[in-house]
């Protein structure tokens, strides 16, 4: 499914260490994490709890900043750069799908779809409600377009959220228990959503999840255990 | 489930990256309109209601002020020669010297002379008694020279311009003058012993100017009707002015011939501006006070609405930072936000500050002149903008943590962004409010000065109340306390700062209102009150030795007594120890600008005391003179300065050598100077008295008038009525503005409120889920609001009577009752408007659905 062309390594981390003081000992999270992710590849993240999978996804997306070492991400060094390069370079085809899905309140379902695309100004206004339009069809909440977060199930959000995150196309997408809060059905239906996005538009997926039949669906595997990351071999 | 949302054309195309920190698509053009986008879509949620409910405020009572002064102002300054009435106006306290009238007509001068003068006028219609203080003002055949006079023969018709004063037995009188004697056009009126017609009503005199500081009603009559009647003895209080009208070459001329004389003076605007000032002065002081308390309040209810703006939007910043925006980016959008309110705001509060002003300048309409031209357009730009640095100062503060919240929230929900330091945030609130309290009184020294010792005040008060707070939380703590009331003082207890800061709005709000209260009903009524009943209400002025034996029979005939009789002279202060008062410091000294009324130390008046010198020596003379002791400090005197006076023509010096305090209050004829009886006997005098007129005796009065037209009386009754009716209005405009500043006590109760209504609706709906019912939170949220009521309104009544003790005995020295019924009554109202307005604003909290709070 890979088009070659674009074999480039689209994130990629050496030595990544993340050292936090708790209360006045220091703690390591991340101990030297190594990684290199392909474009267009489905990476999924597992492990237990508190060992450090949010904090790694945090600093490959250039959220956070690392103690030590290097992020790559889509060809620019996150470490040399400054909060707003970053933003610049997430500005260029990050999305993020979370737990806890971070719709608007104050928005509906279309206009919190809009918002990335809003914010890039890339399209004119009737583009991007047509397109934020067409993802919610996508996602199957064509008939709900005008609904406001909370009328909306946790499921439906999530969909909200996906479609949010497909906006724009974006070239990595970064999912932290993306279906966490979800029954197996409706986490089963994100779960094809994600899949299909990274298929048909080579997205790069990087999943952390507890949820071993969606990180089985990743052509790769990476355990964290501690802070240290090891790739399980399939 | 299948989806073809991404099989479709691509419309993302990553611009290539120009400079680090560019990021695609988003200029400063999209950042504008996606804030006003975003707010658009915010607003339907009822989220900025309060914030603009409180910049509305803030703009109306800015801008309200702002126009109020500046029309004021503006008035002053227009047409200031039409208000001078004349190119060159020159005043005299003793009839116009004949060379200045040669003079002028020698240089081709238009000229018009007037004398103004108060009076007592009486109604002449049959059974009709009705008397009235008036101020008159003779005018000659010249008159006007400039300027609007605009009178009417009819009341129903519009007033037309006149080119000349009324003429030989008739009179023209001011609309008010109508309903206090009773009478209309067509009747007529008696001045001194004149009988008159009225002929016109008086709409506009442009040249008035007496309006701003002279209470009394106009009547404008004919020169000859007054300059040879025996109404102008030696000693009343007449100014006679020259009015000039010519080439700016020609005045200067005619300046430069001119001597004159320490009693007379040339006139400029400013002259006549500065004596409009002090009451109007004060009252537009008062009101720019008042006006500051409702802007600060707004201010606060901004700072709190943006702050919990802000903090709801921490969540959706972190979000858009991963969307790719950069945390200028972010400042801006949210910064064109409150703009974008401000905007509003500035729409409503504009229009709504019109009519503000209209609703002061209505109140005051007797002490403002007629056809106040339009505010400035800086007088709008300087309200509207004071709303802005209200919203920058208050609410930019609060953006900032906004923009640099780390988009690393997304993922881990419990980091805060790194908040304003608290002293950058007051120094900041402290600095813009200083700012528009210097727009407002135009004074940075004052400004600064109430803003530190504001804060500082404001700073104890709210230590102590945080004190009480722990006490109370201390004695409840060993208290057995039903549900609703441990719920109750959870929520105070929780942010003490907040509950503190609201109490404390609230009884300042409450407190200034009492004490204006206060004042309003009590100050003259306790004056009053504190005179004994037979006090002197009628004073006898300019009575001519020829006239005092017959006066003091016929006074004896009407059954009236009068009190002392004090020889009398007008004189002016000509030199100091042999310096002429020309070359002196003191020589811009508004008490030595004029004729002092001066009377012989034949025995010392009632309420005087000496407190310095020899009073014997001064009676046994030669040539010395008592002061009063204020103004010989005020002047610099001390005992042994010589000061030489002009009075009636004659110069002569006497030597300070004794000094007297004096009760002002007291209603008996009281005296800066009080000269050897030596020095009296030498110059020609007149003598003034005081009497006890009871109320049913106003016909003794009039008789008294009729039949000694030369002597002025002053009926002082009229004076209270007129000082308690000026007092009424003033405080009544105070009272309007006051009215905004409750209203921005409870904005800022509303908007601490609103930060928590998220934690009340969820504590609500869990209590609910465990079996409490509607009617015990409903409950708890009364007794809530009830204790912050209470609180409040007794904090306001202890503050109140501390304050009106102090202002009471202190500064008016009169005494003090206390609030009284106001113990009462207070405690129970704010109980009930606070505890109602929160309860009604909370009621959503119990009303939702349990399921629904939840599920959000
Ligand atoms: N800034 C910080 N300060 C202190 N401790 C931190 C900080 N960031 C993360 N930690 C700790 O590091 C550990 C790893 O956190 P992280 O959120 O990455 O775990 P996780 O693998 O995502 O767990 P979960 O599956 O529960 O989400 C946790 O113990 C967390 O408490
Ligand atoms: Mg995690």
């Amino acid at each position: 499914m890979i088009d070659k062309t674009v074999q480039d390594s689209s994130l990629s981390s050496s030595q990544l260490t993340k050292t936090v003081l708790s209360g006045d000992q220091p703690l390591t999270i991340l101990k030297a994490v190594d990684l290199d992710i392909k474009a267009g590849e489905s990476v999924a993240i597992v492990g237990a709890s508190g060992s450090g999978k949010s904090t790694l996804l945090g600093l490959l997306a250039g959220l956070d900043v690392a103690s030590d070492g290097q992020v790559t991400l889509l060809g620019h060094d996150l470490s040399a750069k400054d909060e707003d390069a970053r933003a610049a370079v997430r500005a260029q085809g990050v999305a993020f799908v979370f737990q806890n899905f971070h719709l608007l309140p104050g928005l509906t379902a279309l206009e919190n779809v809009m918002l990335p695309l809003e914010i890039r100004g890339q399209m004119a206004n009737r583009d991007i409600k047509a397109e934020a339009n067409r993802l919610l069809t996508g996602v199957g909440l064509g008939q709900r377009i005008t609904h406001y977060p909370n009328q909306l199930s946790g499921g439906e959000q999530q969909r909200v959220a996906l479609a949010r995150a497909f906006a724009g196309q974006p070239k990595v997408l970064f999912a932290d228990e993306p279906t966490g809060n979800l029954d197996s059905t409706t986490g089963a239906h994100i779960e094809t959503l994600l899949f299909e996005l990274n298929e048909k538009s080579n997205t790069t997926l990087v999943l952390v999840t507890h949820d071993e039949t969606l990180a089985a669906r990743c052509q790769r595997q990476f355990r964290m255990a501690d802070g240290v990351l090891a790739e399980v071999s399939i | 489930m299948s989806t073809d949302s991404t099989s479709e054309t691509v419309h993302y195309q990553p611009a290539p990256i120009s400079g680090s920190h560019a990021v695609p698509g988003m200029g400063r053009w999209g950042e504008l309109k996606l804030s006003l986008r975003l707010l658009v879509r915010e607003a339907r949620s009822g989220e900025l209601t309060l914030l603009l409910m409180a910049l509305v405020l803030a703009i109306t009572v800015s801008t309200g002020i702002s126009l109020f002064s500046s029309r004021l102002e503006l008035a002053m300054q227009a047409n200031a020669n039409d208000i001078l009435g004349a190119d060159l106006r020159v005043r005299s306290s003793t009839a116009l010297p004949d060379e200045w009238l040669t003079q002028a007509d020698k240089l081709d001068l238009t000229r018009a002379r007037t004398l103004t003068f108060p009076s007592v006028v009486l109604s002449e219609s049959p059974g009709n008694e009705s008397m009235s203080l008036a101020a008159i003002k003779a005018v000659d055949d010249g008159y006007p020279l400039r300027g609007q006079l605009l009178v009417t023969d009819s009341t129903d018709v519009p007033g037309t311009d006149r080119s000349q004063g009324p003429s030989v037995g008739e009179a023209w009188i001011e609309p008010r003058l109508l309903a206090l004697l009773n009478t209309q056009i067509g009747e007529r009126i008696s001045v001194g012993e004149n009988s008159l017609l009225i002929s016109g009503v008086v709409e506009q005199e442009s040249d008035r100017g007496g309006n701003f500081y002279n209470l009394s009603p106009r009547v404008m009559v004919h020169w000859n009707d007054v300059a040879d009647s025996g109404l102008l003895g030696p000693g009343s209080r007449v100014t006679y002015r020259l009015l000039l009208e010519g080439s700016a070459d020609e005045l200067e001329q005619f300046k430069a011939q001119l001597n004159l004389d320490p009693n007379q003076k040339f006139e400029s605007l400013d002259d006549g501006s500065r004596a409009m000032s002090t009451s109007l002065e004060r009252a537009k002081q008062y009101l720019s006070l008042a006006a500051m308390m409702a802007v600060v309040l707004a201010s606060v209810a901004v700072a709190i609405s943006v702050r919990r703006y802000a903090r709801r939007h921490f969540d959706i910043s972190a979000l858009m930072r991963t969307f790719g925006l950069q945390q200028g980016q972010i400042f801006r959008i949210y910064t064109w936000q409150l703009f974008w309110v401000g905007i509003l705001a500035a729409i409503l509060g504009a229009a709504l500050a019109w009519f503000l002003q209209v609703a002061l300048l209505s109140i005051l309409a007797d002490l403002v002149p007629d056809g106040l031209p339009p505010a400035s357009i800086l007088a709008w730009a300087v309200g509207l903008c004071s709303g802005f640095v209200s919203l920058l100062g208050f609410g930019l503060p609060h953006i900032l943590p906004l923009a640099r919240i780390s988009p690393l929230r997304v993922l881990r929900q419990e980091l805060q962004p790194v908040p304003l330091s608290g002293w950058v945030l007051y120094a900041f609130s402290l600095a813009t409010l200083t700012g528009l309290l210097w727009v407002f009184t135009s004074d940075a020294l004052l400004s600064l000065g109430v803003m530190l010792g504001g804060s500082a005040t404001l700073l104890v008060l709210l230590g102590l109340l945080r004190g009480v707070i722990v006490i109370i939380d201390k004695v409840l703590r060993q208290r057995q306390l039903s549900l609703a009331w441990r719920f109750a003082w959870q929520h105070i207890q929780r942010d003490q700062t907040a509950a503190a800061g609201q109490v404390l709005a609230f009884s300042l709000t409450l407190m200034v209102m009492l004490v204006i209260g206060m004042l309003r009903s009590d100050l003259l009524a306790d004056w009053q009150r504190s005179l004994p009943t037979d006090t002197p209400n009628v004073f006898a002025m300019n009575i001519q030795p020829f006239d005092r034996e017959s006066l003091l029979s016929s006074m004896s005939e009407e059954g009236i007594e009068p009190e002392d009789l004090y020889p009398i002279v007008p004189m002016r202060l000509t030199s100091v120890n042999g310096t002429e008062i020309s070359e002196l410091e003191i020589r811009d000294e508004g008490s030595i600008d004029r004729d002092l009324i001066t009377s012989s130390a034949n025995f010392l008046p009632d309420n005087n005391e000496v407190v310095a010198g020899d009073w014997a020596k001064t009676q046994a003379g030669p040539n010395y003179v008592s002061l009063e002791v204020d103004l010989a400090e005020r002047l610099g005197f001390k005992l042994g300065d010589i000061l030489g006076f002009r009075a009636a023509g004659v110069d002569f010096t006497v030597e300070i050598n004794s000094l007297r305090s004096v009760d002002w209050a007291s209603m008996t004829p009281n005296f800066y100077m009080m000269l050897s009886p030596d020095v009296m006997a030498s110059l020609p005098n007149s003598y003034l008295t005081s009497f006890y007129l009871p109320d049913n005796q106003d016909a003794s009065l009039t008789r008294l008038i009729k039949e000694f037209p030369g002597v002025t009386f002053l009926d002082t009754r009229f004076l209270i009525t007129q000082l308690q009716s000026l007092l009424q209005r003033i405080t009544l405009a105070i009272e309007l503005i006051l009215v905004c500043v409750l209203a921005g006590a409870l904005l800022v109760m509303l908007s601490v409120l609103l930060t928590s209504t998220r934690e009340r609706l969820t504590q609500g709906a869990l209590l609910r889920t465990l079996g409490a019912s509607k009617q015990q939170i409903r409950r708890s949220q009364w007794v809530e609001f009830g204790l912050l009521g209470g609180l409040a309104a007794i904090f306001a009544l202890l503050g109140a009577e501390a304050l009106c003790a102090g202002l009471y005995l202190g500064l008016l020295d009169i005494p003090y009752g206390g609030l009284g019924w106001n113990w009462l009554v207070l405690p129970p109202v704010t109980i009930l408007l606070i505890g109602g307005v929160g309860t009604l604003m909370l009621r959503s909290t119990i009303s939702q659905p349990p399921l629904q709070v939840l599920r959000e």
